[in-house]
């Protein structure tokens, strides 16, 4: 044998050897991806919240869907029906038989509505929550919406302060004192939740703000 | 005359043992007050925890709270606020007072997540996408906030993420999306979880994690979940916890909580039983 033949041969020894270390390593890598690739899924048919103890308070939350959905449930809204205010304001706290009535819904998995006002079908994607917080006292929660052309009414955090921390916090149940549950009554007496508010910075955002708590009715009247 | 009378005996030890187990458990009222370094708390969330039966209550003015739990099986009694430590009652049965919780302070550690939402998602919920994913995230932060001192938060940067259309599994898609959004390479935007968002249907189910799950904080990993599922809270719940290191427990005679296996489990609720409150707390900061 040749010295070049030699060389020839070591050259071929050493890249099969290559080879056999690359299918190894490979083999290795496939098994390492496919130990972490074991997932842990909850299934479709997980056991219903209608069936459990409850963990907080009872809500029911409104998504807009941007698109008409292939399939949902067609809904013709009466004004005080849980649909007609959850569309409405976004979020609320709901009864138990309310909420035997959503859950009936979507026994189907399917959580898209159709809720139709005046011949017009709006859709909504409607979920259920639950959230520890107490009927007792004050909350808000600020839901940012996108920038729109609409006027919303602006308010200033400098004469709001109190709106701040909620702006800081949005999608967040912020508990509030009374006098600031107060303000937000005489803000929403017209039934508009939605506002444009102006933070310390000078910047602004629009938000949808949502209420939980004592009723606020009879707050401030003697 | 005596195998009669032994089979007497025995016969009617039979029938009282299997009365005793048709015998229901009656109503008992425990009661309490809950206080954190001293003073008392409104608000704060007081549970009963056993074997198959979890109750809950809120403070009242004063830090009172009282609750209406079963006779027999044993409880823990559990307060618990945000910013405070967990404290357990061991060993209530039947009706008592004076249960009497005093918490002590702790800060509030901050996860931060940014979104991956795909393509189907974005479209779905058009310009309100990023609001929505958000609002579905930090749907499980009232529970993480309160009974662990976690909250939970995203960073500004969202991610969008185009999905294989024809990709079912969680494991693809979770792959797929970590390296795309630049995770994998240690793109973190300032998170420390990826949050990932689809509105494809996911094979077998609708969240995800990939196993096995962390054995140390720090490790940026990921959790992936279907656009809707029938609790998103105990959905993101569940898959964060499991990030804390957490495997799927008992179903069986087990106290109601997050880590029970969704797909058998008729006692997966939004709670952690004590030995995992425990737990979490010393993984508090974890990420």
């Amino acid at each position: 044998m040749t010295i070049k033949s030699r060389q020839i041969k070591i050259g071929l020894i050493a890249f099969a050897g290559i080879l056999v270390i690359g299918i190894m390593s490979t083999t290795n890598l496939e098994d390492a991806i496919g130990a972490m690739q074991t997932v842990d899924i909850e299934p479709d048919d997980v056991i219903s919240p209608i069936d459990l103890p409850r963990t907080g308070t009872p809500f029911l939350v409104a998504y807009p869907i941007a698109i008409h959905p292939a399939n949902y449930h067609e809904i013709n809204v009466n004004g005080n029906s849980w649909i007609s205010k959850v569309t409405k304001y976004g979020e609320i706290s709901v009864s138990e038989q309310e909420l035997k009535d959503y859950f009936a819904f979507i026994q189907d998995k399917n959580h898209a509505f159709g809720v139709n006002v005046n011949g017009t079908t709006k859709f909504y994607e409607i979920e259920f929550r639950e959230v520890p917080l107490s009927p007792d006292l004050f909350y808000v929660k600020a839901y940012k919406l996108p920038p729109l052309a609409s006027d919303f009414k602006q308010i200033d955090t400098k004469n709001q302060p109190w709106l701040q921390r909620i702006a800081d916090n949005e999608y967040r149940w912020i508990e509030i004192d009374e006098s600031s549950a107060l303000s937000l009554k005489q803000l929403t007496s017209d039934d508009d939740f939605n506002f444009r508010i102006v933070k310390v910075d000078g910047s602004s955002d629009i938000y949808n703000l949502r209420y939980f708590g004592k009723a606020l009715n009879n707050l401030g009247e003697k | 005359m005596y195998q009669v009378t032994k089979f007497l005996i025995v016969a009617s030890l039979v029938v009282l043992v299997t009365m005793g187990s048709f015998v229901s458990a009656e109503a008992a009222t425990i009661s309490g007050t809950l206080k954190k370094n001293g003073s008392p708390v409104v608000g704060g969330k007081v549970t009963a925890e056993a074997t198959n039966s979890y109750v809950k209550t809120i403070s009242q003015s004063g830090g009172t709270w009282s609750m209406t739990t079963l006779d027999t099986p044993t409880y823990t009694v559990d307060g618990m606020t945000t910013l405070a430590t967990h404290n357990h009652v061991y060993g209530v049965i039947g009706s008592q007072s004076g249960i009497n919780h005093n918490l002590s302070s702790r800060s509030l550690v901050t996860v931060y997540f940014k979104i991956a939402a795909d393509e189907e998602f974005r479209t779905y919920y058009g310009s309100q996408w990023q609001s929505t994913a958000n609002d579905k995230l930090i749907s499980a932060d009232p529970y993480f906030r309160e009974e662990q001192s976690i909250g939970l938060s995203s960073v500004s940067t969202a991610y969008q993420w185009d999905s294989v259309d024809t990709a079912t599994d969680c494991a693809i898609l979770i792959n797929e999306a970590r390296s795309e959004s630049g995770w994998n390479g240690g793109t973190y935007s300032g998170a420390d979880i990826l949050a990932i968002f689809t509105k494809q249907d996911v094979a077998g189910g609708t969240a995800c994690v990939l196993f096995p799950v962390p054995t140390q904080g720090g490790t940026h990993p990921a959790f992936l979940t279907e656009h809707t599922t029938s609790d998103m809270a105990r959905t993101i719940m569940h898959e964060v916890t499991h990030l804390y290191g957490f495997n799927h427990g008992s179903c069986t005679n087990v106290i109601p909580n997050i880590m029970a296996t969704p797909s058998t489990c008729t006692n997966y609720i939004k709670n952690w039983m004590p030995a995992d409150d425990d737990t979490m707390n010393a993984r508090q900061n974890w990420y």
